[in-house]
């Protein structure tokens, strides 16, 4: 998807031609792994990417107790989760540094209680801003009352938020479904798993998988229905048997065969309207992030060490897996896989947020792209006319020219 | 000033809402009317959720009888919403083209049309309106007919319970949700339609409550008290009770003596009391006092699915975009 930078006239027929940096932005809420790499290059410098995925475990864990405490359900999690990864996509990650005054602007623990405060709102989980602040510092036992820049450390914290928020909405570039209309991933997996006829201990197992997967940066890839159907996927090969589960509904132990069989009858496409390159890219993502972290995994604490079948611990069933889907096409990143490239992409630029302050950033809705097409024509048209009529489409942007004729 | 910097021009005031001021404006690119709806922020609160919700919502609607969002625009600090110029609501075209409120029953029967398949179509996207009412049914110059204002829709179809029971104007809201249902489908946005139904008939609202109670005794003295026989399970809601006066069901002739019977029979189809026995939007369409309408033309191939042909539509671009 395109956007295009231009500036734009104020008044019209050519009067007061004070010009104003102008931004049109369609939002783009996927992005490739090597677009991930290329926009981490500029927001989290290679030093700091150990402290990045540390303290975002942290962080998650607060956002998880938060919402823990409020009752709210997992998807608004999810959803934090995604906006915390998408704002460090496009802002540098700091840390605050231990000084006397908090710097909430760089605190990403500030991030995340901004991030939590847009998804409460989209997830229609209203609660007052107040409120989340009141239980995520009270977990953090920080005193909220006490005074920092000439105010309560609530109301400093608030301000930031509230700035936070509106950076937010502009790196989503208001698209609150992150690209996609259905439901989070956790829900998914289980309306997938019931569709298919899978057994509960399978579709906990699918579960487990996608509370894990909802951390990772996968979300930012594909879109969740393609990570719930791979995650089913992963699931049905694995064919799980031991799983400490606290609520073991006796329902007869299903055969591998019939698991298999319903394997066999899944067409990504036609059944879950899910590209197979797009399910396959989830599938290696996944079978990667338990060969590299399985003992961080949640999934990790509900199965027995060794495979009872095998003999060999869990990790070995997933590096096998993972050997059997080696060839599994996945998604071409020709066009975007080299520095000049990426480079030359106006979206994956460091975003300025000064435009819509100065001048204005406006955000299409993307599926209303006919109508852009018309606008377009009409601008391209008068920028022709213009340039015949008068001689400053060259005018810096900022400057105020005499009206011409 | 939301004109100067952007690629729209601002024009006259039209309205001002709880969390908006709205605009008339033109693109000044194409010379298209726009109705720029301008979101106040709250010092407290930030973006207010409703704009939130109304953008997320509305992004995914794209039908001839919704208003269409186009774009948001942010400048110096401030959102501004832009959807498709529409003429006036349903409440100033009635007092404007109405004999004395009251529209003739053609323009009755196009409007309840379309305002159907509106709802139907939201409802196929598992969107509750929630908050239909004259006001927010907006009529152009064409005659068409498109619901607005999505501030306090919400997407069902997830089951979580807090739903708050303080939506829908009172005038238009279900006597289910008057009694503190707060598990409610989409059969609300249904009595609602009936409501309009009958405003548009009559030129005078059907039930204008001044609170909860007066409002479900409204409702009683023209649909009748409930009781377990009537409605079982009644009692169960939190603000039922046992004490009310006992009326009985009269007779909507009476109240609509210009509707024909075709009319009155859906009239009480969208009226049902009990929120099970209202009809869908789809059923609504179908019914014999639309014929007219659906079968000299075979109009009735966009109520086929459109839920299913509007996922063909989305998925291939969603494809192209790898």
């Amino acid at each position: 998807m395109s956007e295009l930078r231009r500036d734009e006239k104020e008044g019209e027929n050519g009067n007061s031609q004070r010009t104003f940096p102008s931004i049109v932005q369609v939002a783009r809420p996927f992005f490739t792994s090597a677009e991930l790499k290329h926009l981490h290059s500029f927001t989290i410098p290679d030093h700091k990417k150990l402290s990045y995925n540390q303290r975002k475990h942290q962080i998650y864990h607060f956002v998880f107790n938060i919402v823990r405490v409020l009752k709210f359900p997992l998807r608004v999690l999810a959803t934090t989760m995604n906006y915390y990864q998408r704002y460090y996509l496009f802002n540098s990650f700091e840390e605050a540094s231990d000084g006397e005054e908090p710097d909430f602007e760089k605190d990403p623990y500030t991030v995340a209680l901004a991030c939590l405060f847009l998804a409460f709102k989209n997830e229609d989980c209203i609660k007052k801003l107040k409120d989340i602040q009141s239980v995520g510092n009270k977990m953090r036992e920080v005193d909220d009352k006490v005074k920092v820049h000439n105010m309560s450390y609530a109301d400093a914290q608030r301000k930031v938020i509230m700035h936070m928020e509106f950076k937010l909405l502009q790196v989503i570039k208001f698209d609150f479904k992150n690209g996609s209309n259905v439901q989070s991933v956790d829900q998914l997996v289980v309306k997938i798993g019931k569709k298919l006829g899978i057994d509960y201990k399978t579709t906990m197992f699918c579960w487990l998988i996608s509370f894990d997967i909802m951390s990772t940066p996968l979300c930012l890839v594909i879109p969740p229905h393609c990570i719930a159907l791979a995650i089913i996927i992963v699931s049905l090969n694995l064919k799980p048997k031991d799983l400490n589960t606290k609520y073991n509904k006796a329902d007869a132990p299903t055969s591998p065969e019939y698991l298999n069989s319903i394997l066999e009858k899944i067409d990504c496409y036609e059944d879950f309207r899910c590209p197979e390159t797009l399910v396959n890219e989830g599938i290696l993502y996944i079978l990667d992030y338990y060969v590299h972290q399985m003992s961080f995994s949640i999934l990790n604490e509900f199965m027995p060490a060794v495979d009872a079948e095998t003999g060999k611990e869990q990790i070995f069933k997933f590096m096998e897996l993972k050997s059997r889907f080696n060839d599994l096409k996945v998604l071409s990143q020709k066009s975007c896989n080299n520095y000049s490239i990426l480079n030359q992409d106006e979206y994956l630029k460091i975003w300025d947020y000064n435009i819509g302050s100065k001048g204005c950033s406006r955000f299409i809705l993307g599926i209303k792209r006919r109508r852009f097409n018309l606008e377009l024509d009409a601008v391209e048209k008068g920028a022709i006319e213009d340039e015949n009529g008068s001689d400053n489409a060259e005018e810096d942007s900022s400057r105020v020219v005499s009206p011409s004729t | 000033m939301t004109g100067s910097a952007s690629q729209f021009q601002q024009l006259e005031k039209l309205g001002e809402g709880t969390y908006a001021t709205v605009y008339k404006g033109r693109n000044r690119a194409t010379g298209q009317l726009v109705a720029l709806k301008e979101i106040n922020l709250d010092s407290e609160e930030g973006t207010p959720s409703t704009a939130i919700r109304e953008i997320s919502l509305m992004k995914e609607l794209e039908y001839e009888n919704i208003v269409t969002l186009y774009d948001v625009i942010h400048t110096e600090n401030k959102l501004t919403l832009i959807f498709e110029y529409m003429d006036q609501d349903l409440k100033r075209y009635m007092e404007t083209h109405g004999n004395q409120g009251a529209l003739d029953i053609k323009i009755v029967k196009s409007f309840m049309f379309q305002l159907l398949k509106g709802i139907m179509y939201c409802h196929d996207n598992r969107v509750l309106h929630r908050d239909l009412k004259p006001q927010n049914l907006l009529i152009n110059k064409k005659g068409e007919l498109k619901l607005g204002d999505f501030g306090l829709a919400r997407a069902f179809g997830i089951p979580f319970n807090t739903f708050s029971n303080e939506v829908v104007t009172l005038w238009y809201r279900a006597p289910d949700v008057l009694l503190g249902s707060r598990s409610y489908t989409a059969s609300i946005d249904i009595w609602s339609a009936g409501c309009i139904f009958a405003e548009m008939c009559t030129g005078k609202p059907l039930f204008p409550g001044t609170a909860n109670e007066d409002q479900l005794l409204k409702i009683f003295r023209l649909m009748g008290t409930p009781n377990e026989r009537t409605w079982p399970g009644v009692s169960s809601y939190a603000n039922y009770k046992s004490n009310w006066q006992v009326f009985v069901p009269q007779d909507l002739r009476l109240l609509i003596p210009n509707l024909d019977s075709l009319g009155l029979n859906l009239l009480s189809s969208l009226l049902q009391m009990r929120p099970d026995a209202r009809i869908t939007a789809r059923q609504a369409l179908q019914h014999p006092w639309f014929h007219e309408l659906t079968n000299p033309n075979p109009l009735m191939h966009h109520l086929a699915d459109p839920y299913q042909q509007q996922q063909q539509q989305q998925q291939r671009p969603q494809q192209q975009g790898y």
